[in-house]
């Protein structure tokens, strides 16, 4: 059984989450205490939410540094929706709040003149080679629910999601850090296959 | 570019499905998870439970369900029906429900939608409108499940609801629901060109066709119980229809479920 600890930051129900890892063949354990997250095999970091109240109970628990020391040791780490934008430097929801700066770029809402949120399926656009992608690029479907998205860099953007024109920053990776701003957990076959393929990168080194 | 949403709605008291399809591979049909796994599997993007509970007591039922339906089912869901305070909003997203939808409390105090907005987003603030043609062509909503004319315009409204946090309408046809005549597609238009959220039609779907003509009224998402209930139509032939008249859709069947 591949183990994720899943980071409880008191945000609302997690069941959702842990079950879809269940379906995709791993074990769950939830986190409330940095040193959890920093020894974990691999960390999850789920979370819906407004970026300010994020990053608020983020901090509380000390998560950057314990992210940074479960990366160190060559953890796998996956933030979804919420989870993902709070990795990057800062975010503008509710004022300017920084972020956990563990990759650069800003959080920023979705522009005018598209359906904002972006609510519903698309099929995501695979612009690199992903861990978390199947071979060839197969595209993916995918269930967003979202008002910001991450700027990030090009080299960082392994997936896209093209919102009648403005680009979503869909799946997000460097070297084993990775964040998705839909929600596997609600994409059916896709969003299964995915966590699946993150559930089976290789754990962290034993602290 | 975003697909356009088929929503089966599940009609639920005290904890079972009122009309349910007739699944035949359901060992109970009056259980609202296998029924909403089900409508998974048939290709449907989303699902919507609506309480129907007549006391309160019977509504803590709802809690459990949406908790129990958050772990199982694998594509989103909303909950609506009987939601009166921010904190019942807050007690159905904590559950799990993807979406909350507000209707006669919210227009009796449109702070409601911003209360639960700043809870998780505006994305799971769902306003849901029901409105009925006036003589003069214009729109006029109801409350208390459509029996109370509240005087207020529907697109005034809409755009209200949106301003104050809503980030999603589902809006009903009151003189289509239940006629299988077809979605009311120029109140559907009026309003989708009235904000930047998605629209959800609702009331009157009889035919694939109507959905696809929803879709060309600018509607984002259908929504539609009894075709579904009884079997008349599948999820798979509504999402063929709409594929075919050039609507992007999450399909093929053995891609996505």
């Amino acid at each position: 059984m591949n183990r994720v600890t899943v980071v409880d930051l008191g945000l609302g129900n997690l069941g959702s989450v842990q079950k879809a890892i269940v379906r995709a063949g791993g074990e769950p354990v939830l986190a409330t205490h940095a040193e959890e997250i920093a020894r974990a095999e691999r960390v999850i970091v789920p979370g819906v939410a407004a970026f300010g109240l994020g990053m608020e109970r983020a901090s509380a628990l000390g998560l950057r540094d314990a992210l940074r020391a479960a990366l160190a040791r060559g953890a796998p780490v996956l933030g979804i929706c919420l989870g993902m934008q709070i990795l990057f430097e800062e975010g503008e929801e509710d004022g300017i709040r920084k972020g956990l700066a563990l990759l650069p770029g800003r959080v920023t809402r979705i522009p005018d003149g598209v359906q904002v949120p972006h609510i519903g399926w698309q099929k995501l656009a695979w612009t690199s080679d992903s861990a978390l992608g199947q071979p060839g690029r197969k595209p993916l479907w995918a269930y967003f629910a979202n008002s910001y998205r991450c700027e990030a860099p090009g080299e960082l953007t392994q997936a896209i999601a093209d919102h009648s024109g403005v680009p979503i920053a869909a799946v997000v990776g460097r070297e084993t850090l990775f964040g998705v701003q839909f929600h596997p957990e609600k994409s059916a076959k896709g969003g299964e296959d995915l966590l699946a393929r993150f559930l089976r990168l290789p754990a962290g080194a034993r602290a | 570019m975003l697909t356009r949403r088929i929503i089966p709605c599940l009609d639920v008291k005290d904890g079972r499905v009122v009309k349910g399809v007739r699944f035949v591979e359901l060992r109970d049909a009056g259980d609202p998870v296998e029924q909403a796994r089900a409508y998974g599997r048939a290709g449907a993007d989303e699902v919507c439970f609506l309480d129907i509970s007549a006391s309160l007591e019977k509504r803590g039922t709802l809690v459990a369900l949406v908790e129990r339906v958050a772990r199982e089912l694998a594509i989103p869901f909303a909950v609506g029906g009987g939601v009166r305070t921010v904190a019942d909003a807050e007690a159905l997203l904590r559950a799990g429900a993807d979406k909350v939808s507000l209707n006669t409390a919210a227009l009796a105090d449109p702070a409601l939608l911003t209360g639960v907005a700043r809870l998780t987003g505006s994305q799971s603030a769902l306003v849901a409108i029901d409105a009925k043609r006036r003589p003069d062509g214009s729109y006029e909503v109801y409350s208390h499940g459509g029996t109370r004319p509240t005087g207020r315009d529907a697109v005034a409204w809409a755009r209200e609801a949106v301003d104050r946090g809503a980030g999603e309408i589902l809006l009903t046809s009151i003189d289509r629901d239940g006629t299988g005549a077809g979605f009311e597609l120029e109140l559907t238009s009026a309003i989708a060109r009235a904000v930047p959220v998605p629209v959800i039609a609702s009331g009157g779907a009889g035919t694939p066709g109507h959905f696809a003509d929803a879709f060309g009224a600018g509607a984002s998402a259908a929504l539609a119980a009894t075709v579904f209930h009884f079997g008349s139509l599948s999820v798979a032939s509504v999402k063929e229809a709409c594929a075919g008249r050039g609507f992007p859709m999450r399909w093929p069947l053995e891609d996505v479920a």
